[in-house]
């Protein structure tokens, strides 16, 4: 902490504060950290990272949730030269039938209140890339639909890394 | 009762209950499955509705879009 009036509006961050994360965060924020701030968690995704097979959910993925705010996922590529190639491959499903769609280019997927998408799986990656989770909300809430993925995926899941988070029920 | 549950498309995930803010979507029954997930088997009960048509107000107010008018 330096002596200035301001610089309290400056947050630095250790990757050690997100023990539970299993990727690079760069950055967070929220109301609890910041007050009047909405929930914002910015990281890395590396070449290696959630390469698994396709219901391997273990060490990457996300299953499906809500959450209470609308979220924007950005998906933003790092190639000076082609800024708007993802430089990977991100396996999204949408909606409660499990829309499946591949992302491969910069982007922001809307995601509006209440509804369920993911899984959520980088699939192939040959440079870095970032990603960002934005929730129109000031804490970060998430409920588990995990009843819409086949029995043989959920089984593969170590469900207690996906706790749902500020609902009743 | 203008409104009703699809019991083929509700996931039984029990948002509309704490949601409705009649107390009208109530639970008949509650199984939790061997990974921990509990489910609500829910129907709309006629007395306490109001046919305010919250429940169908916005796309996603029901996860699964099961609630729909009569």
């Amino acid at each position: 902490m330096d002596n200035t009036k301001y610089g309290k509006y400056i947050f630095e961050y250790d990757s050690k504060m997100f023990p539970k994360e299993r990727r690079p965060v760069m950055a967070y924020m929220d109301n609890n950290l910041a007050k009047g701030s909405n929930f914002y968690l910015i990281h890395w995704i590396m070449p290696g990272f959630g390469m698994q097979k396709e219901w391997d959910f273990k060490f990457a993925g996300h299953p499906p949730h809500i959450h209470k705010d609308a979220e924007l996922l950005f998906h933003i590529g790092t190639d000076p030269d082609n800024p708007m190639d993802l430089g990977a491959e991100v396996q999204m499903y949408l909606g409660p039938e499990m829309e499946e769609h591949r992302i491969t280019r910069t982007c922001c997927i809307w995601i509006p209140p209440n509804f369920i998408h993911s899984p959520w799986k980088p699939i192939s990656c040959h440079r870095p890339w970032i990603f960002m989770e934005f929730n129109q909300g000031p804490v970060h809430t998430e409920k588990s639909y995990r009843q819409i993925l086949p029995r043989e995926a959920r089984e593969k899941m170590d469900w207690s890394m996906w706790p749902d988070e500020g609902y009743l029920r | 009762m203008a409104y009703k549950i699809d019991v083929k498309k509700c996931l039984k995930c029990g948002l509309c209950v704490t949601d409705c803010p009649e107390g009208a979507i109530v639970v008949d029954d509650t199984v939790t499955e061997d990974d921990g997930l509990t489910l609500y088997t829910v129907r709309i009960d006629p007395d306490k509705c109001t046919d305010c048509g919250v429940c169908v107000s916005h796309e996603w107010w029901c996860p699964a879009q099961a609630i729909y008018k009569v």
